[in-house]
């Protein structure tokens, strides 16, 4: 497929000259949310860089989601930023409100988001065509013919069969797969620079989700974007990330390369996440991790994974560790980081 | 019921359809084809798993074997161990667990009398004696006896479905549909229900009828799995024979497109299908793969479905792309 003319050539020299020492993208800094008195989520530090994909894992409740309305500044009524800081571009955003983040383009233009289920991001009652040209829109872009071909055009970059007509069709009137295309569209029509995609493949279809999984790849090469993936999926990851955080109960314990975790992982909770795939071999007992996620309410003292940790020792329920780089520059929230890192 | 020797079920040409319904007086002016003359045994003890995308009717499927739906043609046959059939004598002898725990218990109801449901209704315990027996069940599924009490939004979604279970244990029955049953729980979640049906079954010799669309899952979990695309089989046999060894290239397609748990199968990597899964309403002629086949020709628009067996069980559909499978030469046309 050729080049959108979207893609503004800057974009293109800035990715051949791609460098680590720019400021990144999205940069979390020991993030804690709160809904009330409830602390959903406590130490939270992350960084995406352009053309760079991130992929954030965790079973349900372990913070990730809402971590992701933190950067976008969607918590709702009675969620709030409590610590830390959430940084786009080196500037700091978690304490604004929606007043200004509109003006700032913080709401659509400069974050595009894919969420899980299209039929509920997408407005019934308008046609695709209009929910494009909204994004479109913010980019400066005005005039009626101007926008239905843009917006052809970005339909027919996401690879739905005629673009022309869907562009009137509604919702309702395409399938799940193609749903989710419309919806990448309008997140990557603003032209963002950064695309959150929020479980975009977990109601699909296998071979649907392969289709839809290629093409944010794609996309975000061709243009260059940072990609954060949320999700609880360890074959999204290692299709799709560079680098991973992994997360449990409101906080980041483990990041590293897509290789480091999968191969070779350190803290014992991804240990023992990733036996507790099934490995598909037949009748092979799974090495279950026993208990499950601790909610916010009842969090444990200490370590918040010692009462399930296989390698828990006593200090583990009296000491909070923290998110620190091992002997190797590795990053881990472990109390025996060190003994771990001697071992592997 | 017919004798089936060590069978449990046995689908002969079985076919579903769903009407559809039109204009003010909601006359039927069609069919949909759900499920299409499938046929398969199922022996006693085994786990048998349906895989395939949404709209291949798999969940259709366990729904006849459960006679909550109406089969169009064809018959299902059950050797459980009471001879009358009526849908109430079914249930004691045929169960489900569904996906969505929260969906299929009744939010006012305790646990303990979402397990105790069928022995009321079935008139098998009553009193204290239920209320042990309930107690037992939670044992068997590993709950705490202080969940009898407890209604469903207090436990966590694996406990959730573990009551789902109990409950379709406490009939003692001989088959289980577990139709996506741990599709919507965490992985170490999972892991810990799986292991959990897979020691029931041993302790009972349960018969399971697996749904799902996770083939790592099924090809640990299952003895023998079929393969279904738009309600008809298109592979069946042992899973490491057809999850190792995909003879139809729908079954390729599948394990091509399920994602790896490693770094090196990047996303780029990955042959994909083209286009959706065609309506059932409107079905490709001929081999309902070829709209997305990547080895279609013009001959498979009149091609025939019918199943070529091997000697140790397994069946793959016909396929003009394997042509050792069957005669090219037939020529059948409809």
């Amino acid at each position: 497929m050729s080049a959108s003319p979207a893609i503004s050539a800057s974009r293109e020299t800035e990715y051949s000259t791609r460098a680590d020492d720019r400021p990144p993208v999205l940069q979390v800094e020991e993030l804690a949310i709160c809904y009330g008195k409830l602390e959903v989520c406590s130490d939270v530090s992350l960084h995406v860089r352009r053309g760079e994909a991130l992929a954030l894992i965790g079973e349900s409740g372990s913070g990730k989601s809402v971590t992701v309305l933190a950067v976008t500044g969607l918590l709702g009524r009675g969620g709030a930023v409590s610590r830390g800081r959430v940084m786009l571009d080196g500037e700091e955003i978690s304490h604004l409100n929606i007043r200004e983040r509109r003006r700032r383009g913080l709401l659509g233009r400069r974050i595009g988001l894919i969420f899980q289920n299209p039929s509920r991001a997408l407005d019934p009652v308008f046609t695709i065509g209009q929910q494009l040209n909204e994004a479109l829109g913010l980019t400066g872009l005005s005039g009626k013919e101007a926008l239905r071909r843009k917006g052809a055009e970005w339909l027919r970059h996401v690879g739905l069969p005629d673009p022309e007509e869907a562009l009137d069709r509604y919702p309702h009137q395409l399938s799940g797969g193609q749903r989710q295309r419309a919806m990448i569209a309008i997140a990557l029509a603003s032209e963002p620079e950064l695309l959150i995609a929020d479980e975009p493949t977990t109601a699909l279809d296998v071979t649907i989700q392969a289709q839809v999984l290629n093409l944010i790849r794609r996309l975000q090469r061709e243009l260059n974007l940072a990609l954060v993936v949320v999700t609880h999926d360890f074959g999204v990851v290692a299709a799709m990330a560079d680098r991973v955080a992994v997360m449990y109960a409101g906080q980041v314990v483990e990041t590293g390369t897509v290789a480091e975790i999968i191969n070779a992982p350190r803290h014992p909770y991804t240990r023992a996440l990733l036996a507790s795939l099934p490995t598909g071999e037949p009748g092979a007992r799974i090495a279950a991790l026993p208990g499950s996620v601790p909610s916010a309410v009842a969090m444990p003292a200490g370590c918040r994974f010692h009462p399930r940790c296989p390698m828990a020792i006593g200090r583990c329920s009296r000491e909070a560790p923290q998110l620190q780089p091992a002997a190797d520059g590795y990053l881990l929230r472990c109390l025996r980081a060190e003994e771990i890192a001697r071992h592997v | 019921m017919s004798d089936t020797g060590t069978n449990l079920l046995s689908l002969q040409d079985v076919s579903v359809r769903y009407p559809i319904r039109r204009g003010f007086f909601q006359r039927v002016v069609g069919h949909v084809g759900a499920v299409e003359r499938v046929s398969f045994d199922v022996k006693r003890g085994e786990t048998l798993a349906l895989v395939g995308e949404s709209g291949c009717g798999k969940s259709t499927l366990g729904r006849a074997i459960l006679r909550l739906e109406d089969v169009a043609e064809g018959r299902i046959s059950t050797s459980f161990g009471g001879r009358s059939s009526s849908r109430r004598d079914n249930a004691r002898h045929a169960q489900v667990v569904f996906q969505d725990p929260l969906g299929s218990l009744d939010p006012r109801w305790t646990v303990g009398d979402l397990i105790g449901e069928g022995l009321d209704v079935h008139r098998i315990a009553r009193g204290a004696e239920r209320d042990a027996r309930v107690r037992e069940l939670l044992a068997q599924v590993e709950l705490p006896a202080s969940a009898f009490f407890k209604f469903p939004h207090q436990l966590s979604g694996g406990q959730q479905q573990r009551v789902a279970i109990a409950r379709a244990l406490a009939l003692r029955p001989e088959l289980i549909v577990l139709d996506e049953a741990t599709s919507a729980l965490d992985v170490s979640v999972q892991a810990q229900i799986l292991n959990l049906m897979k020691d029931l079954q041993a302790e009972y010799g349960l018969t399971y009828l697996f749904i799902s669309h996770d083939l790592t899952v099924v090809g640990q979990f299952a003895d023998r799995v079929a393969v279904m695309y738009l309600g008809r089989i298109m592979e069946i046999g042992r899973v490491e024979d057809v999850l190792i060894r995909p003879r139809h290239p729908y079954t390729k397609a599948l394990l091509a497109a399920s994602l790896k748990v490693d770094p090196e199968a990047r996303i780029e990597t990955i042959a994909l299908l083209r286009g959706d899964v065609p309506s059932p309403r409107n079905p490709p002629s001929g081999c309902r793969f070829r709209s997305r086949c990547p080895l279609a020709q013009p001959a498979c628009a009149e091609l025939v479905h019918h199943m070529a067996g091997k000697p140790d069980g397994r069946q793959t559909a016909a396929c003009l792309a394997n042509d050792d499978n069957y005669q090219l030469s037939q020529g059948k046309t409809k």
